[in-house]
């Protein structure tokens, strides 16, 4: 089975950030869908996953470009950490943001381990890591809504 | 795969430079880091050694270098 996904960054930086909508160049948001991954195993059972991904789409403002780059307070994080001014909540929901993402790629990860298991004769083996797949996702799923409401 | 937090010459709190680092770029002896909210780090010098299941990195600055 397959959950790749290949979506491409067609943007020079596709750092998640807050700015004000004064600017001309295309960049790109991260956000994420959630839709059904059909796919079909080896022993031709197929069947459907709900999961998310985040990905950017590049896209283009009309007017001034206005939004900091790096940290706002700071010309180097390295030497004028302290001057930094950056929001802290913020930092949380991007964080958060990143962890969601990740633990999706982590729970296909796991999915297609589950596979590989089954491949090599191991269907108990596939059914326990493929439950706590579901466990994992519940799980994410429960973060994901804790990070709706914090935006 | 995961965030990484960055250190000068050896893995300790006082030598932190940048925590949740999602991009590193070396180029002409610059090494620009990028954390998460866009927070740039730009040390000159090399990286050391990355530990990439520890989410750790070691950068030696040029004047530490040979």
């Amino acid at each position: 089975m397959s959950h790749e996904h290949d979506h491409e960054y067609m943007h020079e930086h596709d750092i998640p950030h807050e700015h004000s909508h004064d600017h001309a160049h295309e960049h790109a948001h991260e956000h994420t869908h959630t839709h059904d991954h059909v796919h079909t195993h080896a022993d031709g059972t197929t069947h459907a996953h709900p999961h998310e991904h985040a990905h950017s789409h590049p896209h283009t403002h009309e007017g001034e470009h206005g939004h900091p780059h790096g940290c706002p307070g700071a010309a180097n994080c390295a030497s004028d950490c302290k001057t930094c001014d950056m929001d802290p909540r913020a930092e949380i929901v991007a964080l958060m943001q990143y962890m969601v993402n990740h633990n999706t790629a982590h729970a296909n990860e796991l999915a297609q381990l589950a596979g590989r298991l089954k491949e090599l004769g191991d269907p108990a083996g596939y059914d326990q890591v493929m439950q706590a797949v579901s466990d994992f996702e519940k799980g994410n799923m429960r973060l994901s809504t804790v990070l709706a409401a914090m935006k | 795969m995961c965030l990484s937090t960055v250190y000068n010459l050896e893995k300790r709190p006082e030598n932190e430079v940048l925590k949740n680092v999602m991009r590193i770029e070396c180029e002409n002896g610059v090494v620009t880091l990028t954390d998460i909210m866009g927070r740039e780090a730009v040390i000159e010098g090399e990286i050391a050694s990355a530990d990439l299941t520890g989410g750790t990195v070691v950068v030696r600055p040029k004047a530490a270098c040979a």
